[in-house]
Parts: structure tokens; sequence; C-alpha cells
């Protein structure tokens, strides 16, 4: 069947008047664009390669562990943004390389800072955040009385996901910024602005602030003793699970760590903010809420296992809270003056909208 | 007919995705120009559009040759919630696969091939020749009114 028969109906061509072309009909019953325009192989090309990508991903994940130091991840993400990328547009690969340039660039500058917490010599945070802690719980040390409480010598089904929702923190955020800069732009913009804002004020905090955290107050290498003992064996849940080559890869990070960067907690923060992003999309409102959930194992797993106070945990969903209201503001701010100049240009009244 | 898809129930969903709007030429050109006879219907629907767009219902897209052909003064003002989307190479080549339809020229089929590929599903435009795609018409709800009312030559237009 030729798509011309389809696609001229009534000679559309024919000139009309000016009244019936200002109300053209809606093509309700026209042709489908999809009749119309070729598919795009590209995109079946993408697809395929996301798709092994994902079987490559996963089984390496299982046989070699999950890839958690930097170079490892970065060597992951760019081959997904190959696959993802492949057959675009010169442009579309600009765009691509700039957006690729500063995101190196935000976290190049967060290991800087992390340096740079060493040379500022700012006094060590001790005793204050372990008394916020007590204040909220009553006198009592969160860290120390759920280690009391559910802590054994063997590995129970709790231990497993705790240590699973914390390994979580090395993969979810870098998950979700890689899946945007694939599907939406717009998106990714959006989410890299909070998620920037949120590592610019930590990493601010981590220089001012430097704040020992629960395992190393109470642990007897140090000289602080200020809250019982704690057991710090994060991994062992994730091992008991047969993420081995997860854990080994895991401790090379550690030693690139600063230990003194307790507040506010980036897990926690993680932790919110990729459900805070996605939350309208969710339906129904149950889903919500066990979206939220997220966040809040996460800060408890934390406070389990002996690696964050508390209050690391709520300023740093304090922060985010405070980087999707700045960024929502000054998002609806530019879209506002972009139609109050497109408003004016038409000489008409302010439109009254949701900007008022 | 289909109107357009903004319902006051749906606003906080419509918001997450907005809808993509491809202003079209055609619809640049009736805008910009006081002395075009489409230019009230287009002021209209613009109008519109620029509430929708102010309460992040829709995005607004043009063809960056489309945009560079109005002054800068005007892209900035008028046009400024309207975003430049690319016409990319690719796009073009698929374009010419599609030309050979009688009356599609290369550069109409370019943008059936934006459309499809950017999955743009709402355009604003005064070029008759979308009537025949399946695709949703930004159109001047007064002026569909004085249509409807006018008599059956518009509604055999339509």
């Amino acid at each position: 069947m030729s798509q011309a028969t389809d696609l001229d109906p009534s000679g559309p061509l024919e000139p009309r008047s000016t009244t019936e072309v200002a109300v053209p009909a809606s093509g309700g019953s026209g042709v489908h664009l999809r009749d119309v325009v070729p598919i795009d192989r590209m995109h079946v090309l993408r697809s395929v390669l996301l798709g092994g990508y994902l079987v490559v991903y996963l089984w390496w994940l299982r046989a070699r562990g999950l890839p958690i130091d930097r170079i490892s991840v970065t060597i992951s993400l760019a081959i997904f943004l190959f696959c993802a990328f492949i057959g675009k547009s010169w442009k579309a690969w600009v765009v691509l390389i700039v957006d690729v340039v500063l995101y190196a660039a935000m976290w190049l500058a967060y290991e800087q800072t992390r340096t740079a917490a060493y040379t500022m010599g700012m006094p060590l945070q001790v005793e204050s955040v372990r008394n916020i802690d007590r204040f909220l719980f009553w006198g009592n040390d969160p860290n120390v009385v759920l280690q009391r409480h559910f802590w054994h010598a063997d590995i129970r089904w709790w231990d497993q996901v705790a240590s699973t929702i914390y390994y979580t923190h090395f993969v979810l955020p870098i998950v979700v910024i890689a899946v945007l800069w694939a599907a939406n732009r717009r998106q990714w913009l959006r989410f890299m602005r909070r998620f920037a804002t949120l590592l610019a004020v930590a990493c601010l905090m981590f220089v001012l602030l430097p704040t020992v955290p629960p395992w190393m107050a109470g642990s007897r290498k140090f000289s602080y003793g200020i809250i019982a003992p704690l057991e710090r064996k994060t991994y062992r849940g994730f091992y008991d699970l047969g993420f081995k080559g997860f854990v080994g890869d895991w401790q090379k990070a550690l030693e690139w760590g600063n230990p003194v960067a307790a507040m506010p907690s980036l897990h926690s923060a993680f932790s919110l903010i990729v459900p805070a992003f996605f939350l309208p999309w969710l339906r129904p409102r149950w889903l919500k809420v066990l979206a939220l959930c997220f966040p809040v194992a996460m800060l408890t797993s934390l406070v389990y296992l002996g690696e964050h106070w508390v209050i690391d945990g709520l300023v740093g969903w304090s922060i985010v809270g405070g980087s999707f209201v700045l960024w929502s503001r000054l998002e609806r701010w530019q879209r506002c003056r972009k139609a109050d100049l497109a408003t004016a240009a038409l000489d008409l009244s302010p439109t009254a909208g949701v900007c008022g | 007919m289909r109107l357009p898809n903004v319902k006051p129930g749906l606003a906080k969903s419509v918001r997450v995705h907005p809808a993509t709007v491809l202003v079209d030429p055609s619809f640049v050109e009736a805008l910009v120009d006081d002395a075009s006879a489409r230019h009230a219907a287009a002021v209209a629907i613009y109008r519109r559009l620029v509430v929708q767009y102010r309460s992040e219902q829709v995005l607004l897209v043009a063809t960056s040759l489309s945009l560079h052909a109005v002054p800068r003064h005007t892209r900035r003002s008028l046009l400024a919630p309207i975003a430049g989307v690319h016409v990319a190479r690719r796009y073009r080549r698929a374009a010419r696969r599609i030309t050979a339809i009688d009356f599609i020229d290369a550069e109409f089929a370019a943008l059936l091939v934006l459309l499809r590929r950017e999955k743009i599903s709402r355009v604003a435009s005064f070029d008759p020749r979308f009537t025949a795609i399946d695709i949703e018409l930004e159109q001047d709800v007064g002026m569909t009114e004085i249509s409807l009312a006018g008599g059956d030559d518009q509604s055999n237009a339509a």
C-alpha cells in the first residue's frame, strides 16, 4: 500500500482560506507517524547494546563483584554512555562531552575537598554529635542500643538487609545518573543540579566540621572512648550473600576515604535524593510511602552498623530538602521570567499562574 | 477531533512529564509578523501555550533554523520560552526516505522525523499538511467556536 494514498485524503496542499487554516482539525484519524517515518536503526542498535551491557554488568556483579572503585566505576559508566549515545548526532556527542567534563570536575572537587579536610586543621567534632544524639534519644546512644539488641556473633537476616542497603549507596545514584543521562537530558540536568548542590554543601561541611563517626568514637584504637565500643563489620551481611569480590574492592576504596567525614551522611542523603526525585512519578500513594521508607531503612542501617550518628543522617536529609527547595524555586523563577518576557512582548497583561 | 490534553485534575502528573509542543516555522512566522492574516490566531494560541509553559505543563521547542530566522531581540523576548532543537543530519537522511510521498517536501519530512524521533506529540502550526497526520494540533478555541458556528463550508474544510 502506498503511503502517498494514505497521506493525501483531501488534497491538504490545496490553498485554503485564512480561517480554515487557523482552525486546523486534529488528525485523530490521520496517518500515524510510525507508518510514515522509517524506524531508527541506531535506536535498535542502542537498545541491543544496552541490553548486552546490563547482562554483562549483572554477570560481573555476581562473578567478580560490584565495580566500586573510582576507576572501575568510570570505565563502566563510559561504556554505558557509549552504548547509549552511539549513532546520535555529533551535536549530542558535544553536549555529552561537556556534561562529562562538568561531571568529572564535580567529583574531582569532591575528592580535593576531602583532602582539604586534613590540611585545614579544623577542630574535630566528637562529643557534640554524641550529645545531640543523646538529646534526641532521651540520654541513650542509638548506635550502642541497636548493637546491644541486634548484633550477634552469627549473621542474621537483618544483617544481610542492613549491609545490602548500606552498599546500595555505591550503586543507586550512579545508576540513576547514567539512566537519566541516556533517557532524558532535561531530567538529568534537574537531578544533577540538586545532586551537585548536595555534594558541594557536604564537602564544605567535611572541611569545616570534621566529625568522628560512632565506630571511631567507641573504638579502643582511638583515645575518644565517649561511647561503648561498637562492632564495625558493614560487609558481613553482604559477604554472606556471596558478593565476595565486591567486598574486596570496597576495602581498598575505604582506604582512600576521609574517616572523619561523618557529618553530613552522604549515605542518608543519597538514599533520599533518589526517591525524592522520582516521587512525583510514583503511583499509587503506597508506593510513595514505600519509596520513602528506603532512606529511613538506610539511616537505621547506618546507625546499627556504627557508621553514622543519627544527626548525621538528619543533616544529610535536610541538605537534600534544601537543595530541592532551592532548585525548584530557581527553575520556576527562570520559567516565569521567560513567560513574562513573552507575555510582555505580546503586549498582554501578565498571566496569573503558579508563579503568582 | 482531539483537544489539547490539559486537564486540571492531572496538573501534577503533567508537570512530571510536560508535553513537548513543536512550534513549527509557519507558526513562528505568523506570530512574529503583525501583518500576517494568521497573526491574531497565532497570538491567541501562543498566549495559551505560554500560560501552560509557565505552569510547566508544556515545553516549547522549535527548530534552530526557524528560530534563527527571527531577529535576536524577538528570540529573547517573544520567543524566550521556546527552546531550539537541532534537526540532525541523520534526521534529514531519514527524511529523504519519505520524500517520495508526493506532497511531502524535504523540510516537512524532516519535521515529521523530528516529531517521531523526539517523541513530540503536539504541534502548533498553520501548515495544513499536519491535518493528514495523527498528531495533536494546537488550535485557537475562540476561532474554533466561530468556525463551528460558521456553516457547512468550515466543517467540510475540517
